[in-house]
């Protein structure tokens, strides 16, 4: 093994990657919010009883769980242009990440909403609330509280999958590393400094969660990591 | 000016379905090495007789799940050239798929292990069987039909992954799809195509875990 | 009117099932009616019909003079009136006992917070758990977590009480504390309709046994008269075999 190894590059170069790191979070961030919105909607969609209602947003959840994120990226990156709309490359991955997000989010607001027992909803009403009250201070505290983690856990997996943005030149994190090596050829030692913040990033976010949760349901609770992953 | 623009004709099809083929094989070989990195990965993270052994399976296992798998692949395509081996790029990809492939695989294992009632070990253990005689005869039988349902919900997420390898430009669906886009300037059609491909690909394997954890539910309740 | 409840010629069909046949029952005011049954006899949908849980297909429920039918009457204001204490789930999760009691109080009938909590806690005091307020229903036992439920019910000041099946998820040795409660409620005055599989409270707390039988019901007497000499084959199978 003739190779020295030549840290100092990646070391030197950290608030350049800690630059890319902010925009991950950014751009990480905005998908997530609005892939809830999305998801909001679709959720309402996977439970109505209008069939083509129903069948659009099953049609949308399919999809974005059955093909690659990479594939969905280029799709926008590519094929917006020639409809006219020449968004910027951390646009479309805001984009694109919202869309896929929205999808595996779907699921889980569906899956928070329909796990509350029909008897809460009926012990509710016949105490004599309406149905606005019904929803304000029964099914959406427990709502919440089901999804708070999974929501949490979708972010958490979104961040490190807006490193694919890297190939569609969103200017994240893993793209200032792909930029640095280019530059300086040390290929293996800044993609293994660029691996490790992303490590860090992701515990650091898992313990901020563990955290929230521990806060908001005023409770211990387990947390364990949930699978499946997105991309 | 030449315009490098042609249009798509049946051999672009062909193309992609060639590169279909060459997705289905990473995503085997993946799986293949993959099982046995995980395998390893889970009796690891579950030995009892060592705190080491444990942490390292532990560390392992969290860090490949808490990383993108597009800078696992990257890290480790570089990585192999250290060692000064010649391998193929695909013999790359695989080997760097599997690694992803075995800490979720591992974690499942795990998962499957641990739900193994505690009275089963003891049980076992009075009747004087050793730790590898225990796994062998009681808990891995069991644990095989827990992890099953699962372990389908994941192939899919592989089979997702293997798109992620293009950025070594090694040549599968996705990297056909973007030299076909590249040249012929027609991108709904091919990412459309390429889209289309993936879902038939995954979604019956979404489905068929979905219809095997109905059974295995239905099972359950007796 | 004497009577609190007034069930006249019902019919329910769930789908083509038939549910509820020509039903007719009169509860007077503070007595208690216990209904009994085998099971998918329709005891629990007829309960449900009362506060417009479950809609009837024709026929006329009143309480207290008013008509369950959301054209005529306001069926929130109604249920007011009506606690309902169900079989399991009950209690809100995410709220501890006194504010799953105070969360109606507040809401519905608009009292203070201060107002809703000391009701609240009164409520709970009497149904004998004031050392319990701040618990959460997954810190109760199921006994405590039905208690709970009562309470909230009767928070309400409600004028009838509707029971389903409330000590049937319970462990037997939980059961007595629930229906503890509930036979001093009855002696307090509350008019009552229970749908129930004890018999030994049956026979008890009740002023009138209801006997349904496939969405019918085919008996109806005092409790010594029903369990001694029941009149219709089927209460004479049904009373046979529970007492055993």
């Amino acid at each position: 093994m003739g190779y020295t190894f030549y840290f100092d590059v990646p070391i030197r170069s950290l608030p350049f990657l800690l630059k890319g790191t902010i925009t991950t979070l950014q751009i990480s961030a905005v998908a997530s919010s609005c892939g809830l919105l999305i998801a909001i909607g679709g959720a309402t969609a996977r439970m109505s009883k209008n069939k083509i209602v129903y069948s659009l947003a099953t049609a949308y959840v399919e999809v974005i769980r059955n093909t690659p994120l990479l594939v969905q990226l280029y799709f926008l990156y590519f094929g917006l242009p020639s409809l006219g709309l020449n968004f910027d490359a951390n646009t479309t991955a805001m984009v694109g990440l919202s869309i896929s997000a929205g999808g595996y989010l779907t699921e889980i607001v569906r899956a928070g909403i329909e796990a509350i027992h029909k008897t809460q909803i009926e012990a509710a009403l016949s105490l004599g609330m309406s149905n606005v009250q019904v929803f304000l201070f029964v099914k959406l505290p427990q709502a919440i509280r089901k999804v708070l983690f999974p929501i949490g856990n979708q972010f958490i997996m979104t961040v490190l999958a807006s490193a694919i943005a890297a190939m569609i030149s969103a200017e994240e994190l893993t793209h200032k590393a792909m930029i640095l090596e280019s530059r300086t050829f040390r290929s293996l030692e800044i993609f293994t400094v660029t691996i490790f913040i992303y490590f860090a990033l992701s515990q650091a976010l898992y313990a901020l969660l563990r955290l929230i949760g521990r806060l908001y349901l005023k409770r211990k609770y387990e947390f364990v990591k949930t699978l499946p992953p997105s991309l | 000016m030449v315009e490098w623009v042609s249009s798509f004709t049946a051999k672009d099809l062909i193309f992609l379905l060639k590169a279909m083929m060459i997705t289905l094989q990473l995503f085997g070989s993946a799986l293949g090495l993959g099982l046995i990195v995980g395998f390893f990965a889970g009796i690891m993270r579950t030995y009892p007789r060592s705190v080491v052994v444990r942490k390292l399976a532990s560390f392992y296992i969290e860090f490949f799940r808490s990383t993108p798998i597009m800078l696992q692949v990257i890290v480790f395509y570089f990585g192999i050239s250290l060692f000064g081996l010649e391998l193929s790029r695909g013999v790359v990809a695989a080997a760097g798929l599997s690694l992803y492939a075995g800490a979720y695989l591992g974690e499942i294992l795990r998962a499957g292990i641990e739900s193994v009632d505690r009275r089963q070990w003891q049980a076992a253990a009075s009747l004087g069987m050793s730790y590898p005689q225990i796994m062998r005869g009681v808990i891995l039988p069991q644990v095989v039909k827990i992890c099953i349902p699962p372990s389908i919900n994941f192939l899919v997420s592989l089979a997702k992954a293997t798109s992620l390898v293009s950025v070594l430009g090694y040549i599968e669906l996705t990297r056909a799809g973007r030299l076909i886009v590249e040249r012929t300037y027609q991108p709904f059609l091919v990412w459309g195509i390429v889209m289309a491909i993936y879902f038939l690909i995954c979604y019956p394997i979404t489905i068929g875990g979905r219809r095997l954890e109905m059974r295995f539910q239905r099972k359950e309740v007796r | 009117m004497a009577e609190m409840v007034r069930i006249e010629k019902v019919h329910k069909y769930f789908g083509k099932l038939h549910v509820l046949r020509d039903v007719s029952l009169k509860v007077e005011k503070s007595s208690v009616v216990t209904i009994i049954g085998p099971s998918g006899s329709g005891k629990s949908t007829l309960l449900r019909c009362i506060n417009y849980l479950e809609k009837i297909d024709s026929g006329e429920i009143w309480v207290d003079g008013k008509l369950v039918d959301p054209k005529v009457s306001n069926i929130r204001a109604l249920r007011q009136e009506i606690g309902f204490v169900f079989q399991s789930f009950n209690l809100f999760p995410h709220l501890t006992a006194m504010n799953n009691v105070a969360l109606a109080l507040r809401k519905v009938k608009r009292l203070s917070r201060a107002q809703a909590l000391e009701m609240a806690e009164d409520s709970l005091a009497r149904v004998g758990l004031d050392d319990k307020l701040d618990s959460y229903p997954d810190e109760l036992s199921g006994g405590q977590q039905q208690r709970v439920a009562i309470a909230r019910s009767l928070a309400m000041t409600p004028k009838l009480m509707l029971l389903d099946e409330i000590t049937s998820a319970l462990d037997p040795e939980l059961i007595a504390e629930v229906l503890n409660v509930i036979q001093r409620v009855a002696t307090e005055g509350m008019t009552m309709v229970i749908v129930t599989h004890e018999m030994g409270f049956a026979k008890e707390i009740a002023s009138q046994i209801a006997f349904m039988c496939s969405g019918d019901i085919l008996e109806m007497a005092p409790p010594k008269e029903l369990l001694a000499q029941p009149q219709t084959k089927e209460c004479e199978k049904f009373v046979k075999a529970v007492l055993q």
